[in-house]
């Protein structure tokens, strides 16, 4: 079983449009339980022993949610407002008949609203990635990984407080 | 006419006239330091002088330069310099700029190499600094001197932490660190071994004085108001719940130390699942016997002035690069001699608090661009670190302890920079 491009792209641009309007919940059903949203420092880097910018399990994930929507968390107030602009779509196949690999190139538009005077806010940055993914058939596609490479993975950056 | 120019005996005004006394109010019931600190971009100037190039400022841990032929570059201030470890494994600190024209020699962050060459005009120089190879030598005079790249004056490792000053004479390392040194111990014994090795680091851009970072490492006072969310969401999903959580908080300590050192004490700083923190409980129990593991276990954060924080399980090292502006490295820190369940954990707590998209981090990040924000208010002067002024326990040696909430850490600070400001 495997997927056209066409809908590859579908299914990414359907994410997109979920973390671009804060649908969280339905973002978080698009992996699977084991499944794993990972931003590297060193790619193809052991995440266990490692550092990474990002390594969540299905708990971290939630957790990110949580935190987000939560009132307090400072660097989400006011919130980023992002636009995604995804192409490069690529299929893969696997060795396992259920499961198939995308990659794709990602820039995201990031605006956190509000007055410019304030350091941080109403300043639009542009982040750059590419980005591979792992795709099993559980009734529908769901995530088993998805991987951001950061262009500038090693680099210091800016507050990372939303989800890429 | 410009704000510096005003004739003001006491905070604006100070700074133009280098009266940085007039800048720190250190009297019995308050202690104040004055915005422009934050602000000034003369003063910065003169911090980079008087105490970046003056005192011991950590460069690197030496597991980041395991082998013979190792280099990584950093800076001291904004100085750029390369460390080396040359073919008998001894560490070289020199300045990275070649002696013909200055030309950056190593543009790498790290690597290998027996030599460097220069991209200009082809000036070989070994590991160990010495100049090798000139191109084209004919050029120059027969007694022409031509020597190898400037050492950087004084170089002390301790525990693995490599420090370096820029100062020929000055404070020996040991009078540096001073007190510190027996909690440097405690935080180096983390590991049963001693022994840890650095990871590559989470970095972020802090937009904001480095200073506030320095503060902010050993500040007990504000977790449980601006890290509210984190908090909330640990005790959400079967973590501790926030009563615990403020309960283990107000039982740690602050201090500060001669020489500008602060410490924030926070057992079980670390949120380890509570298993995997048993069995590394176990582990520090059987190598130092429980005493020892229990003070071990204290949870530091310890600041060392002006330029590295012990952070549990991370090294934390402030770059500033302009008066508003920081970068900071935070180093994971694994364990030898622990099972390696423990250290992944490790990894994991730091990382979801304290990496570059970490809960923790995110808000700190978020509060240094509001306080940055906030000192452009001029009539805003005194920035006040007044908390538990008089109920400091001073130790013989100088070691100013107080409850987790107070600000003595932040007034060791002030005091060790006026010292060094004031030093011409």
């Amino acid at each position: 079983m495997t997927l056209t491009r066409e809908e590859a792209e579908a299914f990414l641009f359907e994410e997109a449009r979920f973390l671009d309007e804060s649908l969280f919940n339905e973002w978080l059903n698009l992996f699977s339980a084991d499944g794993i949203y990972w931003l590297p420092i060193v790619d193809g880097s052991d995440p266990e022993r490692e550092p990474s910018i990002i390594y969540d399990t299905g708990k971290a994930r939630e957790q990110r949610v949580y935190a987000i929507r939560h009132a307090a968390h400072y660097a989400q107030r006011p919130p980023s407002r992002t636009i995604r602009y995804i192409s490069n779509v690529e299929v893969g196949a696997e060795p396992d008949a259920n499961t198939v690999s995308l990659r794709n190139n990602l820039l995201v538009l990031e605006f956190r609203p509000g007055d410019r005077q304030q350091i941080g806010l109403a300043q639009q940055r542009l982040i750059g990635a590419r980005c591979e993914y792992r795709l099993r058939q559980e009734n529908g596609w769901k995530i088993l990984l998805k991987k951001v490479l950061l262009i500038d993975r090693d680099a210091p950056m800016s507050n990372l407080s939303f989800i890429i | 006419m410009d704000t510096l120019e005003r004739e003001n005996p006491h905070g604006s005004g100070a700074a133009a006239a280098g009266n940085y006394q007039a800048l720190i109010v250190n009297q019995p019931h308050q202690f104040q330091v004055h915005r422009e600190i934050y602000t000034n971009p003369r003063i910065f100037e003169d911090e980079l002088e008087r105490i970046f190039a003056t005192t011991w400022v950590y460069l690197a841990h030496d597991s980041e330069l395991p082998k013979s032929g190792d280099y990584r570059t950093t800076w001291i201030g904004k100085q750029p310099v390369i460390i080396t470890r040359d073919d008998e494994m001894q560490l070289h600190v020199l300045l990275n700029s070649c002696r013909h024209r200055g030309n950056a020699l190593c543009r790498a962050v790290s690597g290998n190499a027996a030599k460097f060459r220069c991209s200009y005009h082809g000036w070989v120089y070994s590991n160990r600094g010495d100049l090798l190879d000139v191109s084209l030598p004919e050029g120059y005079p027969a007694d022409f001197k031509l020597s190898g790249l400037i050492p950087v004056p004084r170089v002390s490792v301790y525990r693995g932490l490599i420090f370096g000053s820029l100062a020929k004479d000055g404070e020996d390392f040991d009078t540096y660190l001073g007190d510190a040194k027996s909690y440097v111990d405690l935080w180096a014994e983390m590991s049963p071994v001693g022994t840890l090795k650095v990871k590559r680091p989470h970095q972020f851009v802090l937009p904001g004085n480095w200073q506030l970072q320095v503060e902010n490492s050993t500040d007990g006072y504000h977790a449980r108001f601006l890290h509210e969310s984190a908090f909330a969401t640990m005790a959400k999903f079967g973590g501790r719940s926030l009563s615990q959580t403020t309960a283990l908080r107000n039982i740690g300590a602050v201090s500060g130390f001669d020489g500008g050192h602060g410490m924030l004490e926070k057992p079980q700083m670390a949120a380890l699942e509570t298993a995997i923190f048993d069995d590394y409980v176990a582990c520090l129990t059987e190598k130092y016997g429980k005493e020892r593991a229990e003070r071990i276990l204290g949870g530091y954060n310890i600041m060392l002035f002006p330029n590295v924080c012990l952070m549990d399980s991370n090294i934390r090292v402030i770059q500033p690069l302009a008066v508003n502006e920081t970068v900071v490295a935070s180093y994971f820190t694994e364990l030898e001699g622990v099972p390696e369940h423990v250290n992944r954990e490790r990894l994991r707590d730091l990382q979801w608090r304290l990496g570059t998209a970490g809960l923790i981090c995110t808000d700190d990040l978020e509060l240094f661009s509001g306080v940055q924000t906030g000192l452009q208010a001029r009539d805003m002067e005194w920035i006040v670190l007044s908390r538990s002024v008089d109920r400091e326990t001073v130790h013989p040696a100088g070691q100013r302890v107080a409850t987790f909430d107070a600000e003595a850490p932040q007034r060791a600070l002030y005091r060790e920079w006026l010292k060094l400001m004031c030093r011409a």
